[in-house]
């Protein structure tokens, strides 16, 4: 729409003109895919059929389907849980906790963040039912009145894990969606498509952005991130108890809860990347997702990294200091890298901790190649992390008899694989489907359109920057 | 009295803050703003008063604490298994349990609340509503009595209405 | 919550009445035939166990067996606590004898050979074909049996003299040089009997007296009271031999002899001891013998330093407290005779003979055959001299060598007879199939020592149509029209009247019945003079045994040279002589040294691994003049490095499902295809030490069916301790002060009621737990007084163990009991690859302290350390479930609930112990062999973890029977199925709160000790620590 005002940019979206082109350029997605995007969607729907047959395989012939033995009783099944949940954390991390903080670069990432938190987090979910030997019988973790009078014992970490993450599944998914209620009115508005009216009329629940709803809104929102909050710090720590309440060398360390926040954070805004960078080239979003925000995700995922590698070397440190064998030589970065599972251990050390340390170079957080391969190492290396924790310790714990290596097997890879085709599947969909970015909160650092001459910018938060 | 609903509306932010205002000034407070997204300008322009989520948020949230320590207390006590040497009731895991709750059900509270609050899901949309709020322009509804319908239309075209509107028939207005 | 407990209970008998009553279900018809056979029908109570005495038969020792049956199903194997032999324990071989009775690859019935396949025969006529056979070769018919005594040996004779039909005996192991020298030296037809239990010191030349050697159990049993360190006294065993089997692995010091030189030993020793009697102690006829030897010279031919031979023979001259045994069938070489009789010497030069030796009475069932009869017999049947054979007993076509061509030739005797109840090598040959009894379903008897006779009785009724040899005979001789003496028209008939004749002579039926119920007769008195074993042999050719010890040559030829590797070809403690390798129990029991199960290996030593660049696993060809095995290597720490060693028993063309792999190849290799058919000239024989072979490394691998480690890889999990140490340790209490009498829980019962805190942790306890602890003391005060971990009742026990690793000799006996008790999946070699085997309890098998990096060869034993779940107070195990599957009982068990189990293998991670099993597969028991299963245990499927809970059926059972008495546990009343059948009695369970209880006093030595204590999980198992004599005290 042509106004008589002069055009005041953004500082952070300097070329994201009027509110209009925010509509424009957003909703446009959410229109008929192409071949390419049909293709990536059967690859991801085969993955996912792949998993699906290795399980039923496995439910009828036993668990026996994967590599894991005595004394390796967790193996990839765990590690890629624990992988899942970790990338779900940045999802609500960037959303909520940068909400809080009031980080202007949070607007155009959050929402497609959101989404991967929710879809993590359902891939996560289904690797505790995978991993059990009677997978028929999950329920009885769940805690329902039953004529045996046994509830679940509450003492047990994997109880506590029911709760925690599907709290955290809950609670995402809520945030998740009420966020996008305004976009999905927008989408509404915009829809020409039948179905896609129809559904978009449905989910807005008939909003109007009247200022009652906006007032209720802008509340509801908030109350939600100050509880997502301290949900996303309590989520990993439980996860990391798992290991951390049991006695085995390697497992029993008071820093794992919050070293394996920090891995999960690192992981998460590693995912992110992996994610968002396809997606800006691909919708042209170079607008909204500007180098700026790379940068600071950058900078962020070089903070967690140190963290992470600290709590490496310092776990190193303390077990050698206790002076007990089965400590140290359990500890899984020693293990993994003076043992059997070198190549594990060398793949999590050169991942997490020296490539991300290139993220120091100012055009290498800048450069959109280098990111990407940057996070993909990073989330090839954090996996490794786990399965390193994980195994090395299983297979080396106190009682030599019984120290043997585990090997993965062709099972539990199809199944690792598989649920990748799961997790893009959903992501896969979300992107059509859904408002990728927010479009009613960039608006709000977006300088409002003015009668009598330009307003001061909203949120004059970054230095100026030369190269744009 | 019969009132008719009248509709006004503008592209910028500041002329439908002047709008409000020079509406109040008249003694028309029944109105009503759409935007495209939440504008603290206007929001103040309303004047609001306290929303009453917060209120949902802390109940719900308590209710979720007890809930946690009530179910792991109780199911532990319904038959007492000692495991590990512990006690029956083990305080620290416990409070996991209760945290998660807290919480799950402060999260749902809330919603709950918003929805209440903001009378979602609503169903169906106003006569009025125009698609390009969403979009990015700003509306500026008035309920006024049919006699002062001419004044209305004078003010929001006087504070820069791009387009003034009038609905035909009553539309409640919420 | 008491309530709770009872229903729980009550579900589970109510579970176990299902089971019985499905197991009645299919198996009353056998029930009804079973009662009129044995004791009074009223003994048979569904839901109740019956047991039963008979007679082990799985070798020829005979110990003596009770069989505990669930309506009419045989289901379980101990011994028979009145037996002298068994002593009421059994050896894995005994425990898994049921196996055999419900092997699905048994012989159905009576089958004619059809050209490929087998004709179904009526058993009527079978026994006329064989009739008609006999009268058709009248002159020309051979009965082939092995080790008989008893009536069925008497049954033979007459049958065999009427019928006109030859007989030649043999036995696997014959110990004809044992024999041969008794007669020289001591004047008695056969090996006279070792009292190992008034031995202080045993010196054991390649004798396996553990594993298969003469009487295994007894002499296990003695061994340990003799030789286990009890109060102050610590006797020793000294191993003299190139190899260490699991009997070389208890000694405390191993002179490692070279193969043939351990006659020259024996004399050096008993040279020495003459020496320093200044004279000699033994007979004129020795003492020139002995006087002949030059101690150096043996020294340098044997390989061992003077010193150690002047000391061991120093320690051996004992005042007659001191045994010499040998050689066993692992050191029967060209001069075993020689060794034999240099042994009686030696025992003689030390005044043993009475003693230890006891001359007046002989083991009438070690040998009663000798390998040049089968020599011969062979050879005429090349010459086409027999036309009717009948084997019985044996598998001459597996278990020994034979001459080029026999093999051929006596699958081609007109009519080959086989009595066998599995289809093995020779009764795949044969043209008619007579499949006898298995001795569970047996009437018989067993002469196994002068003076003792063990019953033999069926303990349920055939599983397949089979029928007693015993009867075909009688029945056979009425239809060829021979008369017996005696004659009788069934088998149990002419038994019994032998019985009224001879044994029990005068008794009544009542006497009978008194009999039966004891199982075994043992007459006092009786003497060597009075035993009618069938050793007087007719002279075989080619074959002089010595009269006198001057005949006896002593300059006996070495092996002849071939290759660089002295041959070494030894029984298998778990296959005998290859005829149990059907026994899956046994096949997946890991063997006791190697810990390899389903497989075969080579052994060789560290060094010369090292030499030839060889790794565990690595196939090696073994070559001798008489032919050549690829094998995969296992590196021995207790071998010469000039020696490789295999074990026999596997390698079956034939025997079933298990004894061969899937597709029907041969599970590893059968050691006597390397050996030629080589007679002793100075007893008849078989040469079992008779060559050296070459080794050449195939560059293949092979991942072996392995389990556990070598060492203990620097981590502290069987600890030992030295003679002085274990002499000074009194009661844990003397040691530490009352303080830390109180603080362990093994002792808490003592010093109970005095306890300031009991009535805070009472009234916490009334809670159902204990309020978190607040402790600030050091970790070594750890836990604070009054936290009586896991008791969170008073009233009840706190059952535990204590486990003596002095009298443990890691025969394994108690893995195979527990798999019997508790319905233990069979996984199969490539599961166990997998490292997804089984053992709920397990012999963690530790070599030489004095080399943890194993380079070169021992100088002593090895470590033994039963391994079972530890029953924690502070259970890491526990908490750790989501499902309350794994929970504390109030008396201290961890149980486990299967059908609660989900299987998240959280408990197992977290277990220290690492002795929480899971089933990743369901494991299948094929019909038969699931008769066998224990109805009072649930029988678990895939995914569900499993683990020792100290037998809780049987603990639960005497606890019911108890209430319904209405009386109080008796302490030692409960035994779980480990405890149960140790021949050393290694393990002792009962109530720690007792300060009285036998398991308590145990615990409370100054040996005791937990395993990972560090970790506080207030174990209930106390282990002693094993005692190392070193050097200088040896």
């Amino acid at each position: 729409m042509a106004t008589a005002t002069p055009v005041v940019r953004s500082e952070t979206h300097p070329h994201v003109g009027s509110y209009a082109e925010v509509n424009r350029d957003v909703l446009k997605i959410l229109s008929k895919p192409g071949p390419g995007y049909l293709a990536l969607i059967a690859l991801a729907a085969a993955g996912f059929g792949a998993l699906g047959i290795a399980f039923l395989l496995q439910v009828f012939l036993g668990i026996g389907m994967s590599g894991l033995m005595n004394p390796v009783g967790w193996g990839v099944y765990i590690t890629t849980f624990v992988f899942w949940v970790g990338i779900a954390h940045s999802g609500t991390l960037i959303s909520a906790i940068l909400y809080l903080f009031r980080a202007p670069w949070r607007q155009s990432i959050y929402r497609a963040a959101e989404a991967m938190t929710v879809f993590a987090v359902m891939t996560a979910g289904l690797f505790p039912i995978i991993h059990l030997g009677r997978p028929w019988l999950f329920w009885y973790l769940l805690p329902y009145p039953n004529q045996r009078g046994i509830w679940p014992n509450f003492r047990s970490p994997l109880v506590w894990d029911v709760f925690a993450v599907g709290t955290y599944f809950t609670v995402s998914s809520v945030f998740f969606f009420v966020g996008m209620i305004p976009d999905i009115a927008a989408a509404r508005d915009a829809a020409t498509v039948p179905w896609r009216r129809k559904l978009y009329t449905a989910l807005s629940l008939g909003w109007r952005g009247t200022d009652r709803e906006w007032k209720h809104f802008g509340r509801a929102y908030l109350y939600l991130a100050a509880l997502a909050t301290p949900l996303v710090l309590s989520v990993h720590s439980v996860v990391s108890w798992d290991f951390a309440m049991g006695i085995v060398p390697g497992w029993h360390s008071t820093i794992f809860a919050p070293y394996f926040v920090a891995g999960a954070i690192f992981s998460g805004l590693a995912m992110v990347l992996t994610i968002l960078l396809p997606v800006r080239k691909v919708f042209g979003l170079e607008a909204y997702f500007t180098t700026r925000h790379l940068d600071s995700m950058s900078k962020l995922i070089l903070f967690t990294s140190l963290i992470v590698s600290y709590a490496y070397f310092v776990e190193v440190f303390l077990t050698w200091w206790s002076g007990d064998a089965a400590h140290f030589e359990g500890n899984y970065v020693v293990a993994s890298i003076s043992g059997y599972y070198w190549w594990a251990g060398g793949t999590m050390l050169t991942c997490n901790a020296l490539v991300p340390q290139l993220l120091w170079f100012r055009q290498v957080r800048r450069s959109v190649p280098a990111l990407f391969v940057i996070a993909l190492f990073i989330n090839i290396g954090m996996w490794f992390e786990r399965f390193v924790i994980i195994v090395t310790s299983l297979a080396k714990e106190y009682e030599p008899w019984q120290w043997a290596p585990y090997k993965p097997s062709l099972t539990e890879m199809i199944i690792m694989v598989g649920s990748f085709g799961w997790f893009f599947l959903l992501m896969l969909i979300f992107m059509r489907v859904l408002p990728p970015v927010a479009v009613a909160e960039l608006k709000e650092v977006l300088p409002a359109p003015m009668r009598r001459g330009p307003a001061a910018v909203p949120h004059p938060i970054f230095e100026p920057d030369e190269e744009e | 009295m019969e009132t008719r609903p009248i509709l006004g509306i503008f592209a910028e932010l500041d002329s439908t803050i002047d709008a409000i205002h020079r509406l109040r000034d008249a003694g028309l407070r029944d109105s009503l703003v759409y935007a495209p997204f939440p504008s603290h300008e206007l929001e103040h322009a309303m004047e609001p008063h306290q929303s009453p989520v917060r209120v949902f948020t802390l109940v719900g949230a308590l209710t979720g604490t007890a809930t946690g320590f009530a179910l792991a207390t109780w199911t532990s006590l319904d038959w007492p298994l000692v495991t590990g040497g512990k006690p029956i009731i083990s305080l620290p895991p416990f409070v996991i349990i209760a945290f998660e709750l807290t919480i799950l059900f402060g999260a749902l509270a809330t919603v709950l609340g918003l929805f209440i609050a903001a009378r979602l899901p609503h169903r169906g949309i106003d006569v009025l509503y125009d698609p390009s709020f969403s979009a990015g322009r700003f509306g500026v509804r008035v309920d006024a009595p049919a006699e002062r319908a001419g004044e209305v239309r004078q003010i929001l075209s006087g504070a820069g209405a791009a387009e003034v509107r009038e609905g035909e028939r009553e539309v409640a207005v919420v | 919550m008491a309530d709770r407990m009872e229903r729980r209970d009550f579900l589970k008998v109510l579970g176990v009445a299902g089971g019985g009553a499905t197991l009645a279900g299919c198996s009353t018809e056998g029930a009804e035939k079973l009662i009129p056979y044995v004791v009074q029908p009223e003994e048979i109570v569904p839901g109740v166990a019956t047991w039963y005495r008979t007679t082990c038969r799985e070798c020829p020792a005979g110990c003596g067996m009770e069989v505990r049956t669930r309506e009419g199903r045989a289901l379980k194997a101990e011994g028979n606590p009145l037996s002298p032999i068994s002593h009421g324990r059994l050896c894995a071989r005994g425990q898994a004898s049921l196996h055999g009775l419900y092997d699905p690859d048994r012989i159905p019935q009576a089958l004619a050979r059809d050209g490929e396949d087998w004709e179904r025969l009526p058993w009527s006529a079978a026994e006329e074909r064989l009739a008609v056979a006999l009268r058709a070769n009248r002159g020309r018919a051979v009965f082939l049996s092995g080790t008989t005594t008893g009536t069925m040996d008497r049954l033979l004779d007459a049958w065999c003299a009427a019928a006109g039909v030859e007989r030649v005996r043999y036995d696997a192991f014959g110990y004809e040089p044992l024999r041969a020298a008794s007669r020289a030296v001591y004047g008695i037809d056969g090996v006279p009997v070792h009292d190992f239990s008034a031995a202080e010191v045993v010196v054991s030349f390649g004798a396996d007296f553990m594993e298969t050697w003469v009487s295994p159990v007894d002499y296990a049993h003695g061994f340990v009271q003799g030789h286990a360190m009890s109060g102050d006294r610590r006797g020793t065993f000294i191993h003299i031999g190139p190899h260490q089997s699991l009997t070389g692995l208890n000694c405390d010091e191993w002179l490692p002899a070279r193969a043939g030189t351990e006659h020259l030993v024996a004399l050096a020793m008993a040279r020495a001891i003459a020496d320093r009697r200044g004279g000699a102690g033994a007979g004129a006829a020795s003492a020139s013998a002995i006087a002949a030897v030059d101690i150096a010279h043996v020294a340098d031919t044997a390989g061992i330093p003077v010193e150690r031979i002047q000391a061991a023979a120093a320690r051996f001259d004992n005042g007659g407290r001191s045994l010499a045994v040998g050689p066993g069938v692992a050191s029967q070489h060209r001069a075993a005779t020689a060794v034999a009789a240099a042994v009686a010497m030696l025992n003689q030069a030390a005044g043993n003979v009475g003693r230890t030796v006891l001359t007046d009475r002989i083991e009438t069932s070690a040998g009663t055959g000798e390998y040049a009869q089968l020599r011969a017999l062979v050879d005429r049947i090349g010459n086409g001299q027999v036309g009717l054979l009948l084997v019985h007993g044996e598998n001459p076509l597996y278990s020994v060598p034979l001459p080029e061509g026999a093999a051929e030739a006596i699958a081609g005797v007109d009519t080959l007879v086989s009595f066998s109840s599995y289809l093995d090598e020779t009764a795949e040959k044969a043209d008619l199939l007579l499949p006898d009894h298995h001795f569970l379903e047996s009437w018989d008897d067993w002469e196994p020592r002068t003076g003792v006779t063990s019953i033999v009785q069926p303990v349920m009724t055939p599983v397949f149509r089979t029928k007693q040899t015993g009867d075909v005979l009688l029945s056979v001789a009425r239809r060829a029209g021979f008369g017996i003496p005696n004659q009788a028209n069934t088998y149990y008939d002419y038994l019994r009247g032998r019985w009224s004749r001879e044994v029990i002579a005068g008794a009544d039926e009542e006497g009978w019945r008194d009999a039966l119920r004891a199982g075994v007769i043992v007459r006092a008195g009786a003497s060597a003079g009075a035993t009618t074993a069938g050793t007087t042999r007719a002279a075989t050719p080619g074959v002089s045994r010595p009269a006198a010890i001057g005949d006896v040559r002593f300059d006996a030829p070495l092996a002849q040279a071939e290759g660089d590797f002295q041959l070494l070809v030894y029984p298998s403690y778990r296959f005998y002589d290859g005829r149990l390798a059907n026994r899956p129990w046994l096949q997946e029991l890991p063997d006791p040294v190697s810990k390899i199960s389903w497989a075969s290996w080579a052994e060789i030593s560290p060094s010369a691994a090292q030499r030839l660049g060889l790794d565990m696993g690595d196939v090696v060809e073994v070559t001798t003049a008489a032919g050549s095995v690829e094998v995969p290597v296992f590196i021995h720490p207790g071998i010469r490095p000039d020696t490789i060693a295999i074990q026999l028993g596997q390698g079956h063309t034939a025997l079933g499902r298990y004894a061969q792999s899937r597709e029907g190849e041969p599970r590893g290799v059968n050691a006597t295809r390397l050996l030629a058919a080589e007679v002793d000239p100075q007893s008849g024989g078989l040469v079992w030490i008779q060559t050296t072979a070459s080794v050449r490394a195939t560059g293949d691998w092979e991942h072996l069916p392995a389990t556990g480690k070598l060492t203990q890889g620097g981590r502290e999990i069987a600890l030992t301790t030295t003679v002085a140490e274990a002499r000074r340790g009194g009661r844990i209490a003397d040691l530490n002060g009352d303080e830390h009498a109180e603080q362990d829980p093994v002792l808490a019962g003592a010093h109970h009621d005095a306890h300031p805190m009991e009535v805070v942790v009472s009234e916490l306890q009334g809670a159902g737990g204990f309020a978190p602890l607040t402790f600030g003391g050091a970790p070594q005060d750890y836990p604070p007084p009054g936290t009586y971990y896991g008791e969170y009742t008073e009233e009840h026990p706190r059952w535990g163990m204590a486990i003596d690793m002095e009298r443990c000799i890691g025969c394994s006996a108690c893995m195979t009991a527990c798999h019997a008790e508790n319905n233990i999946g069979i996984v199969g070699p490539e599961l166990v690859k997998e490292g997804r085997i089984i053992d709920w309890i397990r012999i963690e098998r530790y070599f030489a302290h004095d080399n943890e990096d194993l380079a070169e060869t021992q100088s002593g034993g090895a470590t033994f350390l039963p391994m079972l779940c530890q029953q924690c107070g502070n259970a890491p195990c526990e908490p750790v479930c989501p499902v309350y599957a794994s929970y504390h009982t109030p008396d201290g068990l961890n149980a486990q609930v299967y059908n609660r189990c989900v299987g998240t293998r959280y408990c197992a991670n977290n277990c220290p112990y690492k002795v929480r099993y899971y089933n990743y597969f369901t494991y299948e028991w094929p019909e038969p062999l699931n008769w066998q299963l224990n109805p009072d245990v649930t029988v678990r499927e895939k995914g569900i973890m499993e683990k020792c809970t100290f037998c809780v059926q049987r603990i639960r059972e005497h606890e019911r029977s108890a209430r319904l008495e209405d009386r109080a546990l008796v302490d030692g009343e409960i035994v779980p199925a480990c405890a149960q059948t140790c021949p050393g009695d290694a393990i002792v369970f009962g109530n720690l709160k007792d300060a009285n209880s036998r398991v308590a006093r145990i615990a409370a030595s100054g040996r005791g000790y937990r395993v990972l204590e560090h970790l506080n999980t207030q174990s209930a198992i106390i282990y002693l620590k094993k005692v190392v004599v070193e050097g200088s005290e040896a």
